[in-house]
């Protein structure tokens, strides 16, 4: 539609591939081996192994619904394999929980194979309008979703009830959601959560905006819920209101040192994330990036810097 | 079959609808012909509406074509692109039918009838050359609302694979009725605002978080390259609202609803209400404004203390017989009715039970 718009969607995801292929290489490759295992967590639920994104799966009498499609088609056709040596149902329906390229690359898979793709509809429009990746065609209709919903979609499926939320946003992107299994008690966040790595952060999304966006879905779940962050282990409440304390922190310290008049440059000489690097910095992004990031995506910043 | 009664009683300068001849019925309502089926001429809102009410109630299909459709000869009208409406002789159902299967809102009063609409999508689909042939399975089935004239085939649809959809309120409601099988259910439940793309066409659902309309989870259905919109029981075409207490029906949130849903729509949209005869934009918007001002002098009397016995010898409903007509119908053992009577009963009835937690405004 606005040529800028690709044009700087391109960058964003020119910025993001650079970023995390480079810095998660090492399960980019892992994912070329294409394989991928189901482990079970809870109820109906499993989580799927050898991917670069966290994908869960809700399996049961009615077939499976899936979290996220992968960050290529091998990876996509690997859980496929998974699922099916695991003796699970078809795929009906596919979440995408943001429009990443290592979310939704798969897509086409399942989609393909007659599984209802869905998502909230700024992701149908920017996957129906722009590449996930620069210099690469855009995906297909049939990877495009199908069922797009506004805030809160419930499907009743397997038994379970599975709330699919979209928090107040921006939040990592413009359009996320976390798909909450009731009966099992597993949450699955999508990328508003990274856990034990500091996080990308989309040029649509803020920090504040992440942080607000866990607190309302902490308010979901208990102490007891097994939390599937977007990328990284699992953990549970504690760990999802620890990143938004965190998020929270750097954020206000960056957004002071910048209304004091401090450059990047020095923002990030100051180290504003100094007493969060020890749980968060030893992941795919440097704290001089994530900060630089969090900078970045600060209201009065956004559009300024790429 | 279905056990339809129904005795129509209209305005004595009115033609019957039993001398409406048949092929007129055909010509006006199965709408081969689109634009002679969507053209109404309006003279100015309130009387424009009213004259078109006439218009409606004369040829609406819940009347007319109720009394004389059999149930085995249920038709598949094309409206418009590929869309089709069965103008039953309860509600109206709406199907959209594309390469990968049919979206049906709302699925009929029972399994008999379901069956009947999948036959007539069965012809229709084979009607078309095989390259184009639309897969005729019900793959999604949309719900307005709870009522069972507009849930009853679930089961059918369900046994055959299809998705039911309905905004959150309508499962919980249906599951308070209680014993429903799960068959019946909703299995994909939104809260406000829910878009379906299929078959080429963008399928827009819309709940206005209202405090109770005609029920409290009435649905419309938009589908936006074909312009049509599909109200539920939020317009009855020709017929006064249906309000029930228990459901959390007023007037004055099914008015608000029309206005919000009319902000979807333009003046080329085909309105299909719940039940009644198509509709567009203008008679709709005509509707509600009739249906407000109803309201308004029945609430201001029921504020002013007058008791309802007073409220009926008032009969402040009596000039709108003449436009919703009185229509008794008996479907399984229930009598639904209207007419000025029921009207200012409903009113009162379902004012009353809200009284307690805040007037309507
Ligand atoms: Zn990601
Ligand atoms: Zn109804």
């Amino acid at each position: 539609m606005k040529p800028f718009c690709t044009l700087r969607s391109n960058l964003r995801n020119a910025f993001l591939f650079s970023l995390i292929s480079l810095a998660l290489s090492s399960s980019a490759l892992q994912a070329e081996g294409a394989a991928s295992e189901t482990v079970h967590l809870r109820g109906g639920v499993f989580r799927l192994t050898g991917t670069m994104a966290n994908s869960t799966a809700l399996s049961g009498a009615d077939g499976t619904l899936l979290v996220d499609s992968g960050q290529n088609e091998t990876e996509a056709k690997a859980m496929l394999a998974a699922i099916q040596t695991a003796g699970l149902g078809p795929v009906d329906y596919l979440v995408n929980t943001h429009r990443h390229y290592d979310h939704v690359a798969g897509n086409a898979v399942f989609g393909s194979g007659g599984a209802a793709i869905i998502a909230t509809p700024s992701v149908r429009e920017s996957l129906a309008t722009n590449p996930i990746l620069p210099n690469v065609p855009l995906l297909p209709s049939v990877a495009l979703p199908s069922i797009c919903f506004d805030k809160e979609l419930t499907l009743f499926f397997d038994g379970e009830v599975v709330s699919l939320y979209h928090p107040q946003g921006p939040a990592h992107t413009e359009g996320d959601l976390v798909v909450y299994f009731r009966h099992a008690d597993v949450l699955a966040t999508g990328d508003i959560l990274f856990w034990g790595m500091y996080p990308y952060i989309d040029p649509a999304g803020s920090a504040p905006g992440m942080a607000t966006a866990l607190r309302e879905v902490a308010a979901m779940i208990d102490g007891n819920t097994i939390v599937v962050p977007g990328h990284g282990p699992l953990t549970d409440r504690k760990g999802l209101l620890l990143a938004a304390d965190m998020l929270e922190d750097v954020s206000q310290t960056v957004a002071r040192l910048a209304a004091e008049g401090k450059t990047l440059p020095e923002i990030i000489a100051a180290h504003p994330s100094a007493r969060w690097d020890e749980a968060f910095g030893k992941g795919f992004m440097s704290p001089d990036n994530f900060v630089q990031l969090v900078y970045n995506t600060l209201p009065a910043n956004t559009g300024k810097a790429k | 079959m279905t056990a339809l009664h129904a005795s129509g009683k209209p305005d004595a300068r009115l033609p019957t609808f039993n001398t409406v001849p048949r092929e007129f019925i055909r010509k006006v309502f199965v709408f081969e012909e689109e634009e002679k089926a969507v053209k109404v001429t309006v003279m100015n809102p309130s009387f424009g509406a009213i004259f078109t009410l006439i218009v409606a109630t004369l040829f609406s299909p819940g009347l007319c074509l109720g009394l004389q459709m059999k149930p085995d000869v249920i038709y598949a009208s094309n409206i418009r692109g590929n869309v089709y409406l069965f103008a039953g002789p309860m509600a109206n159902c709406v199907a959209l039918m594309g390469k990968d299967g049919t979206l049906l809102v709302d699925s009929g009063e029972d399994a008999a009838y379901a069956e009947g609409m999948q036959k007539a999508l069965n012809a229709r689909s084979s009607e078309k050359p095989r390259e184009t042939r639309p897969d005729p399975a019900v793959r999604l089935v949309l719900l307005t609302h709870k009522h069972f004239d507009h849930v009853g085939g679930n089961e059918f649809f369900a046994k055959k694979g299809a998705t039911i959809v309905a905004q959150e309120n309508v499962r919980t409601e249906m599951l308070d009725g209680g014993g429903v099988p799960s068959d019946v259910l909703p299995t994909t439940s939104f809260k406000e605002e829910l878009v379906l793309h299929f078959a080429d066409e963008e399928v827009v659902l819309q709940h206005y978080d209202i405090d109770g309309a005609h029920t409290r989870g009435d649905t419309v259905v938009f589908f936006r390259k074909a312009n049509i919109l599909c109200t539920g029981d939020l317009f009855l075409n020709g017929m006064f609202p249906h309000l029930d207490a228990r459901d959390g029906s007023n007037v004055s949130g099914i008015v608000r609803s029309l206005r919000r849903a009319a902000a979807l729509i333009n003046d080329q949209t085909i309105v299909i209400p719940g039940h009644g005869a198509i509709s567009n934009k203008k008679e709709m918007l005509g509707y509600a404004f009739l249906m407000e001002s109803l309201n308004n002098t029945v609430t201001g009397m029921i504020d002013r203390g007058m008791p309802l016995e007073k409220i009926l010898v008032a009969n402040p409903a009596k000039e709108f017989e003449p436009y919703f007509g009185t229509l008794k119908l008996t479907m399984f053992g229930n009598d639904y009715q209207s007419d000025p009577d029921t009207i200012v009963r409903m009113i009162f009835q379902c004012y009353k039970g809200g009284a307690s937690s805040g007037k309507t405004k």
